[in-house]
C-alpha cells in the first residue's frame, strides 16, 4: 500500500515535470519584459512572481472551461440539496480528517502551542464532536487553523517560487505545489488498511474538491462579474492570504508598506488638507457626469 | 462500562483543560483609544446610512458617500493603487483629478454593495496595534443583525495634522488578512503593465464599472 502511494506520488511529479517542461519555457521565452520599479516603491509579493503567465492563463482558461462545464454544475447542485448546517458538518469533518497532517506542519514549524491546539480540537471534535461532524472545539475558543507543508517550507526561508495555476487544484506556486504532494505523502489516512479503504479515500477526495469548490462559489461568481481580469484577481488574493497564512495570521505590522508621500498626488497641498478645508462634504456621487457611459457592461475578458 | 464511561470523562475533561491552556489570549501590543473610538464612531455612522429605511436609495448612497469620503483617504489611496504609476500624475492636474474621482466614485460604489450583504450589522471595535503613534491597525468585527459569526475587518488609519483617516481595510478569510488596497494596487498594476502606464485606460474602464455596479445597487 505505502508503495504503491510513494509510486502514484512519483509518477505524477514525472507526468507533471514532462508535461509542463516545453511549455515552461516557451512561457519564459513569452514572458513580457519586467517594469523596473522605481525608488519608494512598496513592491508587492506578485512582483516577478509569474515569469509562467503565458502558461499559466492557459491552464486557467482550462480550469475554467472545466469548471463551468462540470464543477460549477455539480456544486451548485450539491448546494441545493444539502441544508447548510450539512455542508457545515462536511466540512467539519473533513478539516478534522486533515488534522494529523496539521498537526505535523505544526511541530515541523515549532509551533508547539497550535500543535496543542490541534490535538485538543481533533480530539473533542472526533469524541465530543461524532468523528467531527460538529465542531464543539471552536465553541470552547479553540479556534481551527490550517497548516500545509508550503507553509512549513517557507517557515524554513524556501522561496515560494513561480506562480503556477493547476488546473482542478487552483493557484499555488512551485513550493506549494510540491508541498501539497508532501502532505499527501504524510497523510496517515493513505496508509491506512480497512474495508473498503480505497472508495473511502476516493470520496473523501470528491468531497473535498466539492466542499472546497461550494465554500468559494459565490466569490468565484462575484471574481467573474466584477473583476477586470479574474487571473490577475485569484494570483493576486492568493499571494496575500498565503503570506497571511504563513505568519499564521500574526502580521508584523511594520512589514506593512508605507503610505507616505510617494503617493501623495498632491505634493505640498495635500489631499488630506484638502479634505480638512471642506469639513462639509463637497460634492456627492458624479453619476451624470463621467459615468454615464454608453456602455455600462462589465468588460471583463471571456474565461 | 463504568470504568469506560469514567475513562472517556477523564479524557474529555483532561482535553478541555488542555483546551483552557492553549486558548489562552496572547499578549498584546500597544493599544491606541483614539484611534478605536475613531473607527467605532465613523464605521457605525456608515453601516447605519447604508441600514437608513427612511430615505431614499439615492439619498442613501449620497450619504453613504459623503461618510465614506470624511472617513478614508480617498486621494492619498489613489496615489498608493498606482504604485509606480502614481509620480506621473503629479504634473498633470486634469489626469490627477480625472483619476482621483473615478477611483473615489469606484471604491465607495463597491464598499456600497459589498456592506449591503451586512444590512443591519453592528461593529464592534475589540482592539488595536500601533505601527507608531500615528499609525495605528484597529481590530474590529461585523456583528450579524441575525446573530451568528462576527466577520472580522481590520481599518489601518493614520493620523496626518490632526485628523485620523481610514488609509486600508483588511478582511479575515479563515485567519488571514487581505489588505483591499494591496489587493487593489495589484490588479491595477497588471492592467497598467499591460496598457503601457495609461492611467486614463484604467479610468475609463473603472467608470464602466462603476456604472455597473450602481446600476446593480438600485436594483437590489
Amino acid at each position: 500500500m505505502q508503495k504503491d502511494v510513494l509510486m502514484r506520488g512519483a509518477l505524477a511529479i514525472l507526468t507533471m515535470a514532462v508535461c509542463l517542461a516545453p511549455a515552461l519555457t516557451h512561457a519564459q521565452e513569452a514572458a513580457p519584459e519586467a517594469v523596473a520599479a522605481p525608488e519608494g516603491y512598496a513592491p508587492l509579493p506578485e512582483d516577478n512572481v509569474d515569469p509562467w503567465e503565458g502558461f499559466n492563463r492557459a491552464m486557467f482558461a482550462t480550469h475554467e472551461a472545466v469548471d463551468q462545464a462540470v464543477l460549477e454544475p455539480v456544486t451548485r447542485g450539491y448546494r441545493a440539496v444539502t441544508p447548510e448546517p450539512v455542508r457545515n458538518s462536511v466540512r467539519s469533518f473533513l478539516r478534522n480528517l486533515r488534522s494529523p497532517v496539521i498537526f505535523a506542519n505544526d511541530l515541523m514549524q515549532g509551533e508547539f502551542s497550535r500543535a496543542g491546539r490541534t490535538v485538543v480540537r481533533f480530539g473533542l471534535n472526533t469524541t465530543v464532536g461524532f468523528l467531527g461532524l460538529f465542531d464543539p472545539a471552536t465553541g470552547l475558543g479553540i479556534e481551527g487553523h490550517s497548516e500545509d507543508f508550503g507553509q512549513t517550507l517557507a517557515v524554513w526561508g524556501v522561496d515560494s517560487g513561480p506562480y503556477l495555476f493547476i488546473p482542478l487544484m487552483g493557484p499555488s506556486t512551485v513550493r506549494d505545489g510540491g508541498g501539497a504532494i508532501v502532505d499527501s505523502a504524510i497523510n496517515p489516512l493513505n496508509y491506512a488498511d480497512f474495508e473498503n479503504v480505497e472508495s473511502f479515500n476516493a470520496a473523501r477526495i470528491a468531497l473535498t474538491a466539492l466542499s472546497a469548490r461550494e465554500s468559494v462559489l459565490d466569490t468565484v461568481e462575484d471574481i467573474r462579474r466584477d473583476s477586470m481580469d479574474p487571473y490577475v484577481s485569484i494570483r493576486t488574493s492568493y499571494l496575500l492570504l498565503r503570506q497571511s497564512a504563513i505568519q499564521n495570521g500574526r502580521m508584523n505590522v511594520q512589514d506593512l508598506p508605507e503610505f507616505d508621500d510617494t503617493y501623495d498626488l498632491y505634493g505640498d497641498d495635500g489631499a488630506t488638507e484638502d479634505i480638512a478645508q471642506h469639513p462639509e462634504p463637497i460634492d456627492g456621487p458624479t453619476l451624470g457626469g463621467d459615468l454615464a457611459q454608453p456602455n455600462p457592461e462589465p468588460t471583463s475578458p471571456e474565461l | 462500562m463504568t470504568a469506560v464511561s469514567f475513562t472517556r470523562a477523564a479524557f474529555v475533561a483532561a482535553l478541555a483543560s488542555l483546551g483552557a491552556l492553549v486558548a489562552a489570549p496572547a499578549a498584546h501590543a500597544a493599544r491606541n483609544t483614539e484611534a478605536e473610538a475613531y473607527v467605532q464612531e465613523h464605521a457605525t455612522r456608515a453601516l447605519s446610512a447604508l441600514a437608513n429605511p427612511s430615505v431614499t436609495g439615492a439619498q442613501r448612497q449620497q450619504t453613504f458617500y459623503q461618510m465614506i469620503e470624511r472617513f478614508a483617504d480617498m486621494p492619498r489611496i489613489a496615489g498608493f493603487v498606482l504604485g509606480r504609476y502614481a509620480g506621473q500624475l503629479r504634473s498633470d492636474a486634469s489626469l490627477r483629478d480625472g483619476w482621483v474621482q473615478a477611483f473615489k466614485d469606484y471604491s465607495i460604489a463597491v464598499y456600497e454593495w459589498r456592506l449591503g450583504a451586512f444590512d443591519g450589522s453592528t461593529i464592534r471595535v475589540v482592539g488595536s496595534t500601533e505601527r507608531n503613534a500615528n499609525d495605528v491597525i484597529v481590530m474590529s468585527e461585523m456583528v450579524p443583525r441575525a446573530g451568528g459569526r462576527a466577520q472580522p475587518v481590520q481599518w489601518r488609519i493614520v493620523n496626518r495634522d490632526g485628523a485620523w483617516r481610514v488609509i486600508d481595510v483588511a478582511v479575515i478569510l479563515e485567519g488571514n488578512q487581505i489588505w483591499l488596497a494591496q489587493q487593489q494596487q495589484g490588479e491595477f498594476l497588471a492592467f497598467l503593465d499591460r496598457n503601457n502606464g495609461n492611467v486614463r485606460a484604467l479610468a475609463d474602464d473603472i467608470r464602466q464599472r462603476t456604472a455597473s455596479i450602481r446600476e446593480r445597487v438600485g436594483r437590489a
